[in-house]
């Protein structure tokens, strides 16, 4: 069953108990300079919710009401959110790549995209956060960014995002690199970025995006949610190959053709792969036919343990 | 218009094979268009790499795509060719799938000698017989097979090569052995022909030599009197090294027995040219001792039309050798017209050789037509010349041998030629170009024309009416009358051509005929232009040629030196004269049996419109038919394969036909001594088999073989394409770029 033939949001679709239960039990952690790695442990440079006051800001969708400062209401008629200097927590920010190729399902199991695999992971990432009072947005993007949630803690948040992942449009084509980019310019608070998607675009423009968040400072996991017929290319017969990002069509003899074609993905994966490396981002490759809770607990246990 | 050269350029694609061959081979290909358009559709995310990768490989992917196209198609040709060698022979199947065509070629020689017949066995013919029926009627022969005679009747085998076994084999088992004589070079010959003609794709290729190992098939001819035109060893081990060019095995069956022997009658003929009634009549009988001892005593019985007329016995013939005796019948010809001899040796092996036929037509007195070229000359008188010929031929009233019959040079022209055996010109002029004409006839015909010159010759003139070159009629070119420096003498002692002429043995035996007295004061000068077509039968003591003789057709014609009138000579009025000019008769008028007497597979001919029924042996009857030979049309006789006497239906003429005497010597050579002539390894030859083809190698040669090996190359080719495909399939799964780069890592 797609999202889209799902009017009605089945949150526990992207929960699966079993795999909430083992994040659960793992710390996310920022590895660098993102505060809140823990609750308390870290002051944050950043303005948030806390006992000394810092600083008042314009009210934004999603606020709790009860940071409102009245007296300035009453002053000015305008409602401002008092911010308190205080050890904040982490602030995960949840990229998701809804271009068409991700509308992609394999001979496998036709039904299972590899886009409700991303957001099955974007929405896991976003409850783990927002449970242990971290803070969690979204942006979904295919050339451009489509939505936008700013990240909160708040519990109600976690409906949103889930909410919007259900409903993202899909645009023909990606340009990851320079949404990346874009994102970097709008969201200011270190943060921690997980971009979900393909990556089936210039490999070049795509590490531009990711040095970009660097230089902002953001701690980035690159999760690559790939089939597993991309991974192994295992079709048999004549097949006339058409690319759902508006490429040219080819007949071909697969079998053929098999290892050149794995060798052409290994290579634009291993530049991803080398460039993540060099910049001290996770790059993480999911395989749609392995379940949740088998590939990001592992992920995240190893990342934790070289955090610590 | 490609299509036409190329199958013009290669002589074994017939269009209907081409064609068929080409669908053959157009399978995997449409199979392969036909994959190519049905296929899946299939979106795909990671175009970009699959784009990648088609780009980088596209020309390396056609490439194997065509080796794989290119090995199915071949797989699917020998796959084809290997069942087509399993499927019966000219099937239209086996054709389509492309058959290899398989060739047999037997020479057989069936010549006479294999009628000779072992003490208490079957007959050598029998024994090949029965060895290619039998191979033939074997389930498992395959292939076309083409049966040549090895003797010198080419007729009533199968020279093409024919398919239908069956046929084939009822073929040989009607063949009667032939009455003619072995010529295996002939019969190798036409093998060879069989054999260029085949196609290049035949896939195998033999020649099968049956044979009775006789010495006469391969020796050199050690008998006189060889006729044939049978192969020396030379000639055949030539054949057979053109034979094993075209790419056939070669091998001899030797059926023959190894202590064959014969005795055979190789010789009959009449000691004198001719046969006259009333008058003792001697013939020449050879005898051949075709065995391995000195035969004594050997009594050859003699038959005038088929009456005992004596016998002859000859005392003593070594070991292959041949005897002649002459022989006088006990009983004249009393009646004028063909009569037959037959000359008979007891029984042995080989039956056909112990008899032997002469047929003669016997004359009351052989007319002879002496032209006088001075005729009523007062001055002449009894000292002309023709008088001096008339008087010495017929000296007596009543009963001679010749009737001479004079005229005068005038007369000739109205005169018909065909009652007489010779035109005698005695000091006459040349005669006209019509009447030279007739002379070219009646010699060719089987005629002497006898010139003696006179004072009234000139030599430029006869030279001129009759040429001396190769159509011409005279031996020498004729020149003036000259007179020698001293008395000229007939010449016995100078060189050994001088006294070849068969009518002078007398002398030459050592007999006084008075000969060598003659004097001549005066003689025309000959001058030999061609020693190849004259002969010196006679010459002076001064080397100059007396006498000279030319073979014309079956005629002779001779001109003399000397006069026959005493002018130039004392030679008429010498008591030699008489002698001389009868032997120069009996000996100079050709032999006019000859055309009567043949050896199988000769022919005869008569006058056109001769339509008679002729009958011969085995009840074969046949009519002449009007043929042109030599620019003349005659009645001609077909050949005459059968040995025996043939007929017309007036019984007033008679053929003999006898077996060619040079392959009495049936002595069996041994398998080596073939195997060295023919320049064959010994194993080739195979003395006394008892099969063609062993069952064991027969199978493995028709069909299997070939087929075994064909489908397993297709096996093979097949193996290859899939180890190939899959190696493809695995691109630089080991060496390619991706697979360095692992290793790197």
């Amino acid at each position: 069953m797609t999202v889209e033939a799902s009017q009605k949001t089945d949150y526990k679709k992207y929960l699966d108990p079993r795999t909430l239960a083992k994040i659960a039990a793992l710390d996310v952690r920022a590895r660098l300079i993102v505060e809140g790695f823990i609750t308390g442990m870290h002051r944050s440079p950043y303005k948030g919710f806390s006992i000394e006051f810092a600083q008042h800001r314009p009210y934004t969708s999603g606020d709790d009401i009860k940071y409102v400062d009245w007296k300035v209401f009453g002053r000015t008629d305008r409602h401002y959110i008092k911010q308190y200097e205080e050890e904040t927590n982490l602030q995960v920010m949840l990229v998701v790549d809804a271009s068409h190729s991700m509308n992609y399902a394999g001979q496998s199991n036709p039904q299972w995209r590899k886009f409700d695999h991303a957001i099955s992971i974007a929405a896991s990432m976003a409850y783990v956060a927002i449970h242990q009072q971290d803070g969690a947005g979204l942006a979904v993007f295919d050339q451009k960014i489509r939505k936008l949630l700013r990240p909160s803690n708040s519990p109600r948040h976690w409906r949103t995002i889930i909410e919007e992942l259900s409903n993202s449009p899909g645009g023909p084509k990606t340009s990851t690199g320079q949404v990346l980019e874009e994102i970097a310019e709008e969201i200011r608070h270190r943060s921690l970025f997980i971009v979900v998607g393909d990556f089936f675009d210039d490999a070049v423009g795509i590490i531009k995006g990711i040095r970009h968040l660097r230089y902002r400072r953001h701690d980035v996991i690159m999760m690559q949610v790939l089939d597993h017929d991309e991974l192994d290319f295992p079709f048999r017969n004549t097949t006339m190959f058409k690319g759902m990002e508006d490429l040219a069509e080819v007949v071909v003899e697969p079998q053929a053709l098999r290892e050149a074609y794995l060798e052409e993905f290994q290579k634009h994966t291993e530049a991803l792969r080398t460039a993540c490396h060099k910049l001290q981002v996770d790059f993480l490759q999911i395989d749609t036919s392995v379940p949740l809770d088998i590939s990001l607990p592992g992920f995240l246990a190893n990342r934790a343990a070289r955090i610590h | 218009m490609r299509l036409v050269t190329l199958i013009a350029v290669l002589p074994f694609v017939t269009p209907w094979l081409f064609a068929a061959g080409a669908a053959a081979v157009s399978i995997p290909i449409v199979i392969h268009l036909l994959n190519r358009r049905r296929f899946r559709i299939q979106a795909w995310a990671a175009m970009e790499f699959l784009l990648a990768a088609h780009r980088r490989n596209v020309r390396k992917l056609k490439l194997q795509r065509w080796l794989l196209l290119l090995l199915r198609c071949l797989a699917l040709l020998l796959l084809a060719a290997g069942i087509a060698q399993f499927l019966p022979p000219g099937s239209v199947l086996g054709e389509i799938l492309g058959q290899a065509d398989r060739l047999t070629v037997v020479v057989w020689d069936n010549a006479y000698t294999t009628q000779y017949r072992p003490a208490g066995q079957k007959t050598i013919f029998s024994r090949g017989q029965s060895l290619l029926t039998h191979w033939l009627n074997r389930s498992n022969a395959q292939g076309r097979v083409a049966i040549i005679s090895g003797s010198t009747n080419p007729h009533g085998l199968l020279v093409t090569p024919a398919a239908d076994l069956s046929t084939v084999s009822r073929m040989v088992a009607d063949q009667k052995p032939s009455d003619a004589a072995v010529d295996l070079a002939a019969g190798l010959q036409r093998a060879l022909t069989v054999l260029q003609k085949q196609k290049k794709r035949t896939g195998r290729k033999r020649l099968w030599l049956i044979t009775d190992d006789a010495q006469a098939a391969f020796a050199p001819r050690a008998i006189a009197g060889a006729v044939t035109p049978a192969g020396t060893p030379q000639r055949l081990k030539t054949l057979i090294t053109e034979i094993r060019k075209t790419g056939a095995t070669v091998r001899v069956f030797d059926v023959g027995d190894p202590h064959a022997e014969n005795m055979a009658i190789t010789q009959l003929k009449l000691v004198r040219h001719f046969a006259l009634i009333n008058r003792p009549l001697r013939v020449r009988i050879g005898v051949c001792n075709a065995t391995a001892m000195p035969q004594a005593q050997v009594k050859v019985r003699i038959f005038l039309d088929q009456v005992a007329a004596g016998s002859v016995t000859l005392p003593r013939i070594n070991p292959g050798s041949q005897v002649t005796v002459d022989a006088t019948l006990g009983t004249d010809i009393t009646v004028a017209g063909m009569h037959t001899i037959t000359a008979k040796l007891p029984a042995d092996g080989l039956l056909i050789d112990n008899t032997r036929r002469l047929v003669v037509q016997a004359h009351r007195r052989m007319r002879l037509l002496l032209v006088d070229g001075a005729p009523g000359d007062p001055m002449a008188g009894r000292l002309a010349s023709t008088a001096w010929l008339s008087t010495a031929l017929a000296p007596l009233a009543h009963g001679n041998t010749f009737d001479p019959h004079v005229i005068s040079t005038i007369e000739l022209s109205g005169q018909s030629l065909r009652h007489y055996a010779a035109v005698i010109f005695s000091d006459a002029s040349a005669p006209g170009p019509h009447t030279v004409e007739r002379l070219r006839a009646f010699v060719n015909a089987g005629g002497l024309l006898l010139i003696f010159p006179g004072p009234q010759v000139s030599g430029r003139t006869w030279s001129a009416a009759l040429q001396t070159g190769r159509k011409g009629l005279l031996p020498a070119v004729m020149g003036r009358m000259t007179v020698p420096v001293k008395d000229l003498h007939f010449n016995f002692g100078g060189s050994d051509n001088a006294i070849t002429g068969p009518f002078l043995t007398a002398r030459q035996s050592g007999i006084h005929t008075g000969i060598s007295s003659v004097v001549i004061t005066h003689y025309l000068a000959l001058r030999v232009i061609n020693t190849d077509l004259s002969q010196t039968l006679l010459s002076f003591n001064n080397g100059q040629p007396a006498l000279l003789s030319r073979r014309v057709g079956r005629g002779d014609v001779m001109a003399a030196a000397f006069t026959c009138d005493t002018r130039w000579t004392d030679f008429p009025a010498q008591p030699s004269f008489l002698p001389f000019v009868y032997q120069l008769m009996y000996f100079g008028i050709p032999d006019r049996n000859a055309r009567w007497n043949l050896l199988a597979g000769g022919h005869f001919t008569l006058a056109a419109g001769a339509t008679d029924i002729w009958h011969g042996p085995h009840g074969k009857t046949f009519a002449l038919r009007d043929q042109q030979i030599d620019s003349r049309t005659v009645a001609n006789s077909p050949a005459l394969w059968f040995t025996g006497l043939y007929r017309n239906s007036t019984n007033t003429r008679l053929v003999a036909v006898n077996v060619d005497s040079t392959d009495a010597d049936i002595r069996h050579l041994s398998v080596s001594r073939i195997a060295a002539i023919l320049g064959l390894p010994v194993a080739d030859v195979v003395s006394a088999p008892k099969t063609l083809v062993p069952q064991h190698s027969h199978q493995a040669s028709i069909g299997g073989n070939a087929g075994q090996r064909l489908l397993l190359l297709a096996l093979l080719v097949l193996l290859g394409e899939t180890l190939l495909a899959r190696a493809f399939s695995r691109y630089d799964h080991k060496t390619g770029r991706a697979a360095k780069a692992e290793s790197r890592t």
